[in-house]
């Protein structure tokens, strides 16, 4: 079976197709969840919830190749997350405009995947959603502002304040 | 940054520290959950509709009902027909006989319903004896097993009061005993001469006198065996001035 045919088998209510499409794209959803909420049974909850709607909404899906299986369940579980950070009280609080970090890529560049991933989670919630976006997910300020109902300069400054507290950390670990 | 930064996300599918989640049990809850029946919804046009017949359904049980109402009532005899020619029936009774109807209550006893207290209260209360002149004919109580009403019979009074004009008092015969329950009374006649017609003295006319008490009825006046006195009397409660001599 390959993607498009799991995409037309999930159309028709294959459960196969099912099968096949949440086993080859579960992890990475998983991983996504954990960024955002820091927390394992809230992520499986999210990332459940995330396959039920993509299912549901695949008739509207147009296959265009295998990244934009990913993009699409991507979107989807981000809005699961939001949601759920909404839910619990969320607030990114406008603390002013904050001078934008050069970005230092080396520290950076020489952390292992899983290092990164724990001092991503290791953020304050604002300071970790923003930083998500932005870095992980690709949203412009203007998009991060919408989605959470802030300000541009109040996401700007976030992700500020999210790099300054990563810089520390990882020169901290040395 | 932000592409390197994605790019080592991407690729991590697994969590740090052999932590792993439970991807099959939440395949098996994934796989409930798409299982499941979703819930019916019923079209705005179908609950739009529904709501219409009902209402319509109700509208003709009500036309029905109201027609069978109307029906009953066309059918049922005339209680009381009206003729101009014969006088207006004041009782009930009255009314009754003049339709034809036979009622089976008895006509003698007017039941006037009171509240329990009111009714104890009554009831508990030695009840004085009944003055013929100044009170109401007596009023039994009954005590009736349920506490939440009580009724008062009022008997009618036995016997009817005929209304005599006083110029035809001459030629009437003594007058009726009131028969209350338990008083008679006795009566003196007395005639009554008017001082307004011309030629002088009028004629007498004879007034019925009772021994009533004095203050009551002004026409009835107890002798006191003097004449003079009672003329008097008589004069005194003589508001139209109308020449009154005593008959003893």
């Amino acid at each position: 079976m390959t993607l498009q045919k799991a995409i037309e088998g999930c159309k028709r209510q294959d459960r196969l197709s099912h099968k096949y499409l949440y086993d080859a794209y579960a992890d990475a959803m998983m991983m996504l969840c954990m960024r955002y909420v820091n927390n394992l049974q809230d992520a499986e909850e999210l990332m459940l919830n995330g396959f039920l709607n993509f299912f549901k909404t695949i008739d509207r899906f147009i296959f265009s190749g295998t990244d934009s299986i990913s993009a699409w369940l991507k979107k989807i579980m981000v809005n699961e997350c939001l949601m759920f950070l909404r839910k619990k009280g969320l607030r990114v609080v406008d603390e002013g405009y904050a001078a934008e970090i050069a970005n230092e890529d080396d520290h950076i560049d020489r952390l292992a995947a899983h290092e990164l991933f724990n001092l991503i989670t290791g953020l304050p919630t604002g300071y970790r959603t923003v930083f998500n976006l932005f870095e992980v997910e690709g949203y412009s300020h203007k998009e991060i502002a919408m989605m959470l109902n802030i300000t541009e300069g109040a996401s700007k400054s976030q992700l500020s304040k999210a790099k300054k507290l990563l810089q520390k950390t990882i020169l901290s670990h040395k | 940054m932000s592409k390197a930064i994605r790019d080592k996300m991407d690729k991590l599918n697994t969590l740090s520290g052999g932590i792993v989640f439970g991807k099959e049990e939440t395949w098996e809850r994934l796989q409930g959950k798409l299982d499941e029946k979703p819930a019916r919804r019923i079209a705005l046009g179908y609950k739009v509709g529904l709501a219409a017949a009902a209402v319509l359904l109700l509208s003709v049980c009500i036309t029905v009902l109201y027609n069978k109402t109307e029906d009953k009532i066309a059918a049922a005899p005339a209680l009381y027909q009206y003729d101009p020619t014969q006088p207006t029936p004041s009782t009930p009774a009255a009314k009754n006989d003049a339709a034809g109807i036979v009622s089976n209550e008895p006509k003698e006893v007017r039941t006037i319903k009171r509240s329990a207290t009111k009714t104890a209260t009554i009831a508990n209360q030695p009840l004085p004896a009944p003055d013929p002149v100044t009170e109401a004919p007596e009023i039994a109580v009954n005590n009736l097993p349920s506490p939440a009403l009580a009724t008062i019979a009022v008997p009618a009074p036995k016997q009817k009061m005929r209304t005599v004009h006083i110029n035809e008092a001459d030629n009437e015969a003594p007058a009726e005993q009131l028969t209350y329950a338990s008083s008679t009374v006795n009566t003196k006649t007395m005639k009554v001469v008017s001082l307004n017609e011309e030629g002088g003295e009028q004629p007498e006319i004879a007034v019925k006198r009772t021994s009533r008490p004095h203050g009551t009825l002004p026409f009835f006046i107890p002798p006191s065996g003097n004449a003079a006195a009672d003329k008097d009397m008589v004069m005194a409660h003589n508001p139209f001035n109308i020449k009154l001599s005593i008959q003893n």
